[in-house]
């Protein structure tokens, strides 16, 4: 299993390397400084799994390197290491679809047995890491199931008779929701509250 | 194949062959079946009785006696146990048990015995494990969720477990009325005329 590290402080990140090297089943490829200089490299052997280290307090790093490590074209599965189980990265890490989160109070031998699950295809998480997706950050804008309703018919191109008509309500009603749905959003027309919609569904907000 | 040392319960298993195989599997590796029920309230009933308590439960996620609805009531009763959830396809619908009930790991039918050992073992160890198609059945899902309402994914996830309104108002103690009107809402935020189509959104496949 072809293994390659990216970031944290040069001493850690090869005395991991050395003794993750050290584990049945394990070969360390090389460790990198960083994800440009990863991206610099593009060896000719892709590792299986990336264990990138993010440094809790520098969110502005682990930010950048998750997003352009997990892009579509991504060799190799993608493995956050960090010391604690912080929301905003775990979230971040979720939403780009990374293969796993490993805490670094791990053994040697769970971190090894970790990667090499991950390695497999499949993805291994914290204890309790759904308590992340609860946070408020995570619900999806302040709107009302009705006012949920009428954003996406809105985002359709439908006309407010149209959407009247659709939800069995009086034309007025529904420009009432819509005027609310405007200030909750914080958009001046349909358009805008439909780029808004998009921009939802898209994983934006 | 290295032994858990854990107690180990199995609920539901589509039938007694299916439990008594998983039994004997995991007897076999040299783990610890301190139980095998046929759903949660049996669970429920041997606990009362003065069973073992088991410190993970594996939980068959299509069983009609288990899946889902036992994986809330035992989440709720137990919330420290540990479970781990066997089933055939990572639907968008399983995604919201596992991230609703916590659930700490979902093994597939399909891997080989050995894997789920390995699985017990990190998820007894504080790890959650995913299986493959975890990350595209959590984009489905994610889809579906960002436009429906708390309640409506909650009605939605129970209509595409085949569970009728009635079923439904019951399980969330609610009026068959309120039922229609959240299904109304979903079929219209989905763009859908009936309650197949809106399954359709929960469940894997074409």
């Amino acid at each position: 299993m072809a293994l390659t590290l990216i970031g944290g402080q040069r001493l850690l990140r090869e005395a991991t390397a050395n003794l993750l090297a050290r584990e049945d089943g394990l070969r360390v490829l090389t460790t990198f400084e960083s994800v440009a200089e990863y991206r610099e490299a593009r060896s000719e052997l892709p590792p299986a799994v990336v264990l990138l280290d993010c440094e809790e307090n520098n969110e502005a790093r682990w930010q950048g390197d998750i997003g352009e490590l997990c892009s579509p074209f991504a060799e190799g599965r993608i493995v956050v290491h960090c010391s604690e189980i912080r929301e905003d990265l775990i979230r971040c890490a979720i939403d780009h679809g990374v293969s796993g989160v490993i805490l670094k109070s791990y053994t040697t031998k769970q971190t090894r047995d970790a990667i090499a699950y991950i390695a497999t295809g499949r993805t291994v998480m914290p204890a309790g890491w759904q308590r992340v997706l609860a946070g408020p950050a995570y619900k999806p804008l302040g709107l009302s199931p009705r006012q949920r309703q009428i954003l996406a018919l809105v985002a359709q191109g439908r006309g407010n008779e149209e959407i009247a008509t659709e939800l069995e309500l009086s034309p007025n009603t529904v420009k009432f929701h819509i005027r609310e749905l405007y200030s909750r959003l914080g958009v001046r027309n349909r358009v805008e509250a439909a780029n808004e919609y998009a921009q939802m569904n898209r994983g934006g907000g | 194949m290295a032994a858990v040392e854990a107690g180990i319960a199995i609920v539901g298993g589509a039938g007694a062959f299916v439990t008594d195989a998983l039994t004997w599997l995991l007897t076999e590796s040299g783990s610890r079946v301190v139980g095998s029920y046929r759903d949660f309230a049996t669970l429920e009933a041997a606990l009362r009785d003065g069973a073992q308590a088991p410190d993970v439960a594996v939980v068959d996620a299509e069983d009609p006696g288990a899946g889902p609805p036992a994986v809330s009531a035992l989440r709720r009763a137990y919330p420290d146990l540990k479970i781990l959830l066997l089933c055939e396809l990572v639907s968008p619908a399983l995604v919201g048990c596992v991230i609703d009930e916590h659930v700490d790991g979902v093994v597939l039918k399909a891997d080989a015995p050995a894997e789920m050992i390995v699985a017990l073992r990190h998820v007894l160890e504080g790890r959650a494990v995913m299986p493959r198609g975890w990350h595209e059945a959590s984009l489905e899902r994610e889809a579906v969720v960002r436009v429906l309402s708390t309640r409506e994914r909650e009605v939605l996830e129970l209509a595409a477990a085949g569970l009728s309104n009635k079923e439904i108002a019951e399980r969330l103690v609610i009026s068959i009325n309120t039922v229609k009107f959240h299904l109304r809402g979903i079929y219209c935020s989905l763009g859908v005329h009936n309650r197949v189509q809106a399954s359709r959104a929960m469940t894997p496949g074409p």
